[in-house]
């Protein structure tokens, strides 16, 4: 049986320990592995390269379904407009 | 004794049809996986079918196998009221502080992916979770979607106690 109290106190230690740094190291690692995830390691660096600053400004990455046909490319249009 | 049996739900698992059989769940990775890495299993097998038709569409076929899977050390966001209201405020209390150290708002997947990456909570072995669907051939009033539609995300394997092919289907 799971003990509640003990892991809340995990979760509690832990966002005391985090700064803001260390969040926004992990946040552009998951996001950076996504976009590998989908497009493939390396297959869309020149768009890529020259926005990487972009990407951690979204509000969250795009939403991404099954099969990839319906990804909606708004970050990249829209920054890049 | 008793309270561990009643803990152990029959759960399906679908996946697109393969070559040869599967003798184990496939490990889902996709990055978008709402639960983060895990075997993802259906409480109910009508929507392990939806699952098949709609998502694991792209062979022709797909096949639905059955498991038992202990319960016990599971995070049950679904029955369990306890279990729910602890899901709902960790949630929340770390996408806040996500958003208020970094100034962006994380995704589901990402707080649920949050919590693996710093390795807490290693004594739960999974998480039951549910969400609405709106699939009007499941339910028998109109447009109310009342049914749950239940998913478990597996995350110590040692809790899928059986593995067992039951049908393949047409998609």
């Amino acid at each position: 049986m799971l003990d509640l109290e003990k892991m809340q106190k995990e979760l509690d230690d832990l966002l005391a320990s985090e700064t803001k740094e260390s969040l926004l190291t992990w946040l552009r690692k998951k996001r950076v592995e996504k976009y590998d995830d989908f497009f493939g390691e390396g297959e869309y660096v020149p768009y890529y390269g020259q926005n990487i600053a972009l990407l951690l400004e979204q509000e969250s990455v795009p939403q991404i379904v099954d099969g990839g046909e319906d990804y909606r490319g708004d970050y990249q249009y829209s920054k890049a407009a | 004794m008793v309270n561990n049996l009643s803990l152990i739900r029959e759960m399906y698992h679908t996946v697109e049809r393969r070559v040869e059989r599967l003798n184990k769940p496939t490990l889902c990775e996709r990055l978008d996986a709402w639960l983060g890495e895990g075997y993802y299993f259906w409480y109910d097998k009508l929507d392990a079918h939806d699952w098949g038709k709609n998502s694991k569409n792209g062979t022709g076929e797909y096949e639905i196998y059955k498991s038992e899977v202990d319960c016990e050390d599971v995070l049950d966001t679904v029955f369990d009221e306890k279990h729910y209201r602890f899901w709902l405020k960790t949630i929340e209390q770390t996408a806040d502080l996500i958003r208020k150290k970094t100034g962006f708002t994380p995704s589901i997947e990402e707080v649920n992916e949050y919590f693996r990456d710093r390795n807490i909570w290693g004594q739960m072995t999974g998480i039951m979770f549910q969400d609405l669907p709106a699939n009007q051939d499941r339910i028998k009033v109109k447009k109310f979607f009342y049914k749950k539609r239940i998913q478990l995300a597996v995350y110590e394997p040692n809790i899928i106690l059986n593995f067992e092919f039951i049908l393949v289907q047409r998609c």
